[in-house]
C-alpha cells in the first residue's frame, strides 16, 4: 500500500518558531543558585563552628575572610562585598522560586486543599520548603544587614556580644533550623528533579536529613558556645 | 433537536471504528466517531495476548504463511466462516501489523540466539535466527499450527489502540465521547446515520451521514459471567436489528474463554497457555492431555472450555464458596517471564485475587468472551439489506470466524476489517449517487420517535425494574444458553426471555432526570438487549447440530448436510417478541478448504453431499498445479484478490523470501 | 479471598454534585453497605446505585484495571476504583471525583476531553519519517530491549490519577502533568519518531511543561501502572534543559 501517511506530521515539522531559551535558563539557574547557596551554607556553618575550638580560632577565620593573610592587614569591606554578592544570589534564587508559588487566592486555596487531601510526604515537604523560604526573607535580611554594614564586628568577642547583649541569639536560633530545613528540602528536590545522583528517594532521604541534622547540632553547639562566651563577657 | 451532517458516521471508538475513520479520512471524507467512552477506554484495550499475522519471524513460526493461517482459521470456525473473507483477512493481517509497527506500536521483538521456552510442560531451548533479530515476535496460541500471534507483552490491545487513537488525533478526527446511538435513520433500504443521545446533557441529535459504520463490539453483558467490559451490551447490533431491515448473522455463536478468573470473570490471556501455562484440576492433575492428546491446552477455545466444564461436571473442580473452578498454573514460566511478558496478568492476580501467579495457581473458569455473530455484512463490510450501513469488528458478522474464533484473530480482525471496510466506505462516499438526499422531515420523525420513547420511560407509569429484568436475562443466558445447550433448556430460555421482553415494555424509572441518568440508560438498553438475547437463544434453539462454540447435547454432531448455513435474524415488527430467522447456505463447491475434521475435538460430523465432490476437485487441481507456486494453486482453488481494495492487494514479504 | 468472618458495615461518603441540574450543590452523601468477600469499589458502587440511589453517577468500563475510566479520589488519594478492594480500606470510605478535570456529575469526570486536548497539544503520535509506507515489505527492526522500554512508558492508561495528584496541576491548569511528560519521554525514546529534542523543547520547554514540574512526585506514588515517572521526568528535564541552554 502506498499511502500519504504523514497528514499532520509535515505541518508540525514546518512551523518552527525561534526557540525561547529563557525557561530552560531560568530552571537551571534556579537549581544552580540553590546549589551554590547550599554549599555556602555548609561552609558557613562549618566555619562558625570554629568557636568550638576556641575564640582565637573564630577570630582567625574572621580575619582570614577580611584578607588579613592575603594583604597583611584586615579589610572588612571584603566581607561586605561578599555578603552583597550573596544577597544578590539569594534575591535571584528567591525571585526564580517565586514563580512556583501560588499566584492567587484560587491557586493558594487549591494547593492547600490538595495538601490536606492527598496526605503525601513529598508534597508536604514542598509546602514546608515554601514556608521556610518565605520566612527566610525576613530572617536573612537582618542577618545580612549586620554583615554588610558592620563587617568589622565579626569575630569571637564582637559576635558573642551581639548574640547575648544584643539578643541576636533569638534570630540565630530561629534562622538555623529554618535555613537547614529549606536547604535540606531544596537539596532533596534538586536530586530528585535532575535525577542525579541516581538514588531512590528511600535511599536519598537518610542522607539529606542526616546531614541537615548534623549541621543543626553543629550550629546549635556553636550558638551555645557564643552564648557562653557572651555571658562571660557581660559578667 | 439538532442535525449534524458528515460523510461518515462511525459508531464506536474501538480499534475497528478508529481504523475505519482513519481510512475514510485519508480518502478525503469527513468522519465523526461516536463513542460511549473516551476512545482509548474502549474494550479493544482489553485484548491482551496478541494479534495473529503470519509473519513467520520466530523459528517456531518458520514456514507460516497466509495458507496456514487460512486453514487454521477455517478449521477453528468449524467451517462456518466465509472462506473468501478469511482469505482477505489473512492476506491483510501482516500488512496491518506492519502498518501498526510504523505507527508506533512497540511490538515485542525477536532476540537472536538461544532462549528457553516451555512447550507441553517441558523446558525446551530454541534458537532464533540472526536474520529475525529485531523483527516482530510471535507467540503460540490455541488452534494454530505455527507460532503466529504478534504481541506487545500482554498489553497488545492497549498498545494498538493507543497508537491508532493517536493517529486519529493526528488526522484531526473528532470523537464525540459520551454519546450513544439510539436508532439508525433509514429510508427505503438506505441508512442515513443515527439518532444520538448525549449521555451528559440528555440532548438528542441526528447525525446524518452518507455512510454509517457500526463498530460497537460485542454483547458479552447478555451473560452474567463475562470477560467483557460493562459497555459491551450489544447495543450496536440491537439498533441494527431494530431497523427491521438489516440482519444479524449467527448470533447463537458465542465464545466462552477458558480462563476467566474466578469468580469475577476478568480475562487472563490465552498467552498464559500459549507461553506454556497448564490447566490443573482439584487434585493438581493436568487433565487436558487426557481429553485432547494432540493440542492439549492449546486446542481451540470452544473445545478447551467444554473440556473444562466436562471435567468439573465429573467432580474434579476445586471447590470454593462461589462454586467450582479449575486452576491455571503459570508458575513454571518463571518470575522473569511473568513480570515481563505477562505483566497485566500479574497485576490482575495481585489486585483482584491477592494471588502471586509466580508462586500460586490462578483460579479460573470459562466465561463468556466473544460474539462471533453480529451485523451481517458482505465482504465489503456493507449490509446486504441496508445500503450505506457498514459494520466491522466484533459487532459484525463479516464472517471470518464462523462458529468459533481463534485467539488472536479478533484484535487482528478489528484493524484488518477497519482497513478493508474503511476503503470500501471511501469508495461508497466517492460515488455521487450516494450523496445524502434524505428529507429533513424524515430525520425529524426519527428524532421525535426516539424522544417519545425516552419520554415514555421518564414520565410513564411503568412498574418494571430494568435491573431486575436484566439480571434475570443474564441468569437465563448463563444457565440455559451457555457452553452446553439442550433443546429443552433453550425452549425455556426463549419463553422466559419473551416474557421478559414483554415486561420490559413496562419499565419505569425512579430517577426522572432527562440529562445524565444512569437508570434511564439501563432501562432503554435493557429493552434492546432482550431482543438481542432472543436472537441468540432462538437461533441456538433452531440450530439442531453442534458447530464450534454452539454445542447441543441433544445434537452433539456437526451436521454439514443440514446446517452448513448461516443464521440470519431480523426483527420485522416492533410488536414481535421473536426474531424472524432465515438461513444463508454456504456453498461447499466454492470452498478452498472443504469441510472436514478440525484436528481436535470430536470427529463425528455428518458430511454435506457436495463435500466429497469438492474434495476431489481440490485434489485434482492441486495435482495439476503441483509444479506451480502456492499463489497459483490458491488462485485456482478460490480466487479472492479481486475482493480486496487495490491498495491492500499484494504479497507479504517474509525473511525466508529474502534468502 | 474467602475470609469467613462477619462482614463489616461500610459507610460511604460520596461527593454528590450534578452541574447539569439546576439548584444542585456539592454535598457529601452517606450510604451504608454490607461488605462482601472480594468486594471492590466497582461492586460496591454498582450495588449502591442499583439498590439505593439510581441517580448516582460514576464510570467503569473494563472493571479490570486496564482502561483507566474509574480514577477517583479514594479517601483523598487518586486511584482506580475498580481494582480497589474494600477490605484494604477502613470502614469509612470517602469518594470524590478527580479534581482538575471537568466534572460530569458525582464521581464522573471528563478525562477524555482533557487527554484529547493534551494529545493535540503535545502531538502524541509517532511523527513518521518522510517516505511512503510499503506494507508488503518486512518491518523495520527494533532492538528487543528498546521495544520493551517503549512499552513500559506506553502502558499509561490516561486515567488522570497523576494529574489529580499533582500540586502544580492543581494550581496551574495548563500544566501538562506527568501523563504529558511521560508521553513525550515515550516518543523521544522511539526511533520511529522523527522529532528531535529541539522539537520537544517547543512542546514542553516551558513552565507549562517540564520546567513547571516541581518534583513533588505524588504522580509517581499514585500511578496505578507504576510507570517510572520520577526517573523519566528527571531524564527529560536534563535533555530538554540541555537544548535550551545550548
Amino acid at each position: 500500500m502506498k499511502g500519504s501517511d504523514q497528514l499532520a506530521d509535515v505541518a508540525a515539522a514546518t512551523r518552527r518558531a525561534p526557540r525561547d531559551r529563557l525557561p530552560a535558563l531560568l530552571d537551571v539557574v534556579q537549581s544552580i543558585s540553590g546549589l551554590a547557596l547550599v554549599m555556602f551554607l555548609g561552609m558557613h556553618l562549618l566555619l562558625d563552628a570554629a568557636i568550638l575550638i576556641g575564640p582565637s580560632a573564630a577570630d582567625a577565620v574572621a580575619r582570614a575572610f577580611e584578607g588579613q593573610y592575603l594583604f597583611g592587614t584586615a579589610h572588612p569591606w571584603i566581607v561586605s562585598l561578599a555578603a552583597l554578592a550573596l544577597l544578590t544570589l539569594i534575591v535571584v534564587h528567591a525571585v526564580l522560586a517565586l514563580r512556583k508559588l501560588p499566584h492567587s487566592t484560587r491557586e493558594y486555596v487549591a494547593f492547600r486543599h490538595h495538601l490536606r487531601g492527598i496526605n503525601h510526604g513529598d508534597t508536604r515537604l514542598w509546602w514546608w520548603q515554601v514556608v521556610t523560604g518565605m520566612a527566610l526573607f525576613f530572617l536573612i535580611a537582618p542577618h545580612l544587614y549586620i554583615v554588610i554594614t558592620q563587617p568589622e564586628t565579626i569575630g569571637a568577642s564582637a559576635s558573642a556580644h551581639r548574640v547575648v547583649a544584643e539578643r541576636a541569639w533569638v534570630l540565630y536560633a530561629i534562622l538555623l533550623p529554618v535555613v537547614l530545613l529549606h536547604a535540606a528540602a531544596g537539596t532533596y528536590r534538586m536530586v530528585v528533579k535532575w535525577g542525579w545522583p541516581k538514588l531512590s528517594r528511600v535511599r536519598l532521604r537518610p542522607w539529606v536529613w542526616g546531614i541537615a541534622g548534623a549541621y543543626c547540632v553543629l550550629g546549635l553547639a556553636a550558638l551555645v558556645a557564643y552564648t557562653i562566651l557572651g555571658l562571660r563577657l557581660t559578667e | 433537536m439538532r442535525i449534524i451532517y458528515t460523510d461518515v458516521l462511525v459508531i464506536g471508538g474501538g480499534l475497528a471504528g478508529l481504523r475505519m475513520a482513519i481510512a475514510a479520512r485519508r480518502r478525503g471524507h469527513e468522519a465523526i466517531i461516536l463513542s460511549l467512552v473516551p476512545a482509548k477506554r474502549s474494550h479493544s484495550k482489553a485484548a491482551q495476548g496478541g494479534m495473529q499475522a503470519s509473519l513467520g519471524n520466530v523459528i517456531k513460526g518458520q514456514g507460516d504463511s497466509e495458507d496456514v493461517h487460512f486453514e487454521d482459521t477455517v478449521r477453528g470456525g468449524d467451517w462456518g466462516a466465509d472462506q473468501e473473507v478469511v482469505r482477505m483477512f489473512v492476506n491483510t493481517a501482516p500488512k496491518a501489523v506492519r502498518e501498526l509497527a510504523a505507527w508506533g506500536v512497540p511490538w515485542s521483538r525477536v532476540r537472536k540466539g538461544d532462549r528457553e521456552v516451555i512447550i507441553n510442560g517441558q523446558k525446551v531451548t530454541i534458537t532464533e535466527r540472526d536474520a529475525a533479530h529485531g523483527l516482530v515476535a510471535q507467540r503460540d496460541f490455541g488452534g494454530t499450527k505455527k507460532w503466529r500471534t504478534c504481541y506487545v507483552a500482554d498489553g497488545t490491545g492497549h498498545a494498538m489502540i493507543t497508537a491508532i487513537a493517536d493517529q486519529a488525533i493526528a488526522a484531526s478526527i473528532p470523537v464525540h465521547e459520551h454519546n450513544e446511538a439510539l436508532a439508525l435513520i433509514h429510508d427505503s433500504g438506505r441508512c442515513y446515520g443515527a439518532v444520538v443521545r448525549d449521555l451528559v446533557s440528555g440532548e438528542l441529535t441526528a447525525y446524518v451521514a452518507k455512510a454509517t459504520a457500526l463498530a460497537t463490539g460485542g454483547a458479552g453483558r447478555l451473560y452474567r459471567v463475562t470477560t467483557n467490559a460493562v459497555i459491551c451490551e450489544g447495543i450496536g447490533q440491537a439498533i441494527a436489528l431494530e431497523t427491521g431491515v438489516a440482519t444479524l448473522g449467527n448470533m447463537e455463536a458465542v465464545q466462552f474463554h477458558p480462563t476467566g478468573i474466578f469468580p469475577a470473570g476478568i480475562l487472563v490471556t490465552e498467552g498464559c497457555r500459549g507461553d506454556g501455562g497448564l490447566l490443573r484440576d482439584a487434585d493438581g492433575h493436568r487433565f487436558m492431555p487426557d481429553y485432547e492428546p494432540e493440542k492439549r491446552e492449546l486446542a481451540s477455545r470452544d473445545v478447551v472450555s467444554r473440556r473444562m466444564e466436562e471435567h468439573i461436571a465429573r467432580g474434579k473442580g476445586a471447590k470454593s464458596r462461589f462454586g467450582d473452578h479449575l486452576w491455571l498454573d503459570i508458575t513454571l514460566l518463571g518470575e522473569h517471564h511473568i513480570r515481563h511478558n505477562l505483566r497485566e496478568v500479574y497485576e490482575i492476580c495481585h489486585y483482584f485475587l491477592g494471588v502471586d501467579p509466580v508462586k500460586e495457581w490462578i483460579p479460573v473458569r470459562a466465561a463468556q468472551h466473544y460474539t462471533m455473530g453480529g451485523v451481517r455484512t458482505g465482504p465489503t463490510g456493507e449490509s446486504p439489506n441496508l445500503k450505506g450501513l457498514f459494520a466491522a469488528g466484533e459487532a459484525a458478522c463479516w464472517d471470518m470466524h464462523g462458529f468459533n474464533r481463534l485467539g488472536g484473530n479478533s484484535v487482528a480482525e478489528t484493524v484488518v476489517a477497519g482497513m478493508i471496510v474503511g476503503e470500501f466506505i471511501g469508495d461508497f462516499c466517492d460515488r455521487p449517487e450516494n450523496d445524502i438526499n434524505i428529507p429533513t422531515a424524515v430525520v425529524h420523525d426519527y428524532l421525535e420517535r426516539e424522544q417519545a420513547r425516552l419520554s415514555a420511560l421518564l414520565t410513564g407509569r411503568g412498574t418494571e425494574d430494568a435491573v431486575a429484568l436484566r439480571v434475570a436475562m443474564q441468569e437465563i443466558m448463563t444457565a440455559k444458553v451457555g457452553i452446553f445447550r439442550r433443546g429443552k433448556d433453550l425452549e425455556q430460555a426463549v419463553d422466559e426471555l419473551q416474557q421478559l421482553l414483554v415486561r420490559s415494555r413496562d419499565i419505569g424509572v425512579r430517577y426522572r432526570a432527562a440529562g445524565a441518568n444512569p437508570e434511564l440508560v439501563t432501562a432503554y438498553r435493557t429493552q434492546r438487549m432482550l431482543k438481542l438475547a432472543l436472537t441468540v437463544a432462538y437461533g441456538a434453539l433452531a440450530r439442531s447440530e453442534s458447530r464450534g462454540a454452539h454445542y447441543r447435547e441433544d445434537f452433539p454432531r456437526r451436521n454439514d448436510a443440514e446446517w452448513l448455513k448461516r443464521t440470519l435474524a431480523s426483527w420485522s415488527n416492533e410488536s414481535d417478541t421473536l426474531p424472524t430467522l432465515t438461513y444463508e447456505a454456504l456453498d461447499v463447491r466454492r470452498m478452498e478448504l472443504p469441510p472436514g475434521w478440525r484436528g481436535y475435538g470430536a470427529r463425528d460430523h455428518i458430511h454435506h453431499p457436495d463435500t466429497a465432490t469438492r474434495e476431489k476437485e481440490v485434489e485434482a487441481l492441486k495435482a495439476k498445479l503441483a509444479s506451480s507456486d502456492r499463489f497459483a494453486v490458491q488462485q485456482a482453488l478460490m480466487p479472492y484478490e479481486q475482493l480486496l481494495p487495490p491498495r491492500l492487494r499484494g504479497r507479504n514479504e517474509r525473511i525466508d523470501d529474502r534468502s | 479471598m474467602t475470609d469467613q468472618t462477619a462482614h463489616r458495615k461500610l459507610s460511604f461518603r460520596i461527593l454528590r454534585y450534578n452541574p447539569q441540574e439546576n439548584g444542585s450543590t456539592p454535598r457529601l452523601q452517606r450510604y451504608e453497605l454490607e461488605e462482601a468477600d472480594g468486594m471492590t469499589l466497582f461492586i460496591a458502587l454498582n450495588e449502591i446505585r442499583e439498590q439505593q440511589d439510581p441517580s448516582l453517577q460514576f464510570d467503569f468500563v473494563c472493571r479490570a484495571g486496564i482502561c483507566g475510566s474509574c480514577g477517583m479520589m479514594i479517601n483523598g488519594r487518586p486511584g482506580l476504583a475498580c481494582r480497589t478492594l474494600t477490605r484494604n480500606l477502613p470502614p469509612e470510605i470517602t469518594l470524590a471525583p478527580l479534581p482538575i478535570f471537568e466534572l460530569i456529575g458525582d464521581l464522573s469526570v471528563n478525562t477524555g476531553r482533557w487527554m484529547r486536548d493534551l494529545g493535540e497539544r503535545l502531538e502524541t503520535w509517532v511523527h513518521m519519517k518522510a517516505g511512503e509506507l510499503d506494507l508488503g515489505h518486512i518491518e523495520e527492526t527494533m532492538d528487543p530491549d528498546l521495544a520493551e522500554q517503549i512499552y513500559l512508558l506506553d502502558r499509561c492508561i490516561e486515567c488522570g490519577c497523576c494529574v489529580a495528584a499533582c500540586g502544580t496541576a492543581r494550581m496551574r491548569e495548563d500544566f501538562v502533568g506527568a501523563v504529558g511528560l511521560s508521553k513525550i519521554a515515550r516518543f523521544r525514546l522511539d526511533p520511529r519518531d522523527a522529532r528531535t529534542d529541539a522539537d520537544y523543547y517547543e512542546l514542553i520547554g516551558d513552565d507549562d511543561g517540564v520546567f513547571g514540574c516541581m518534583s513533588l512526585l505524588a504522580c509517581h506514588d499514585v500511578c496505578p501502572k507504576n510507570l517510572p515517572l520520577k526517573t523519566q521526568i528527571a531524564f527529560l528535564r536534563r535533555k530538554i534543559a540541555a537544548v535550551g541552554i545550548k
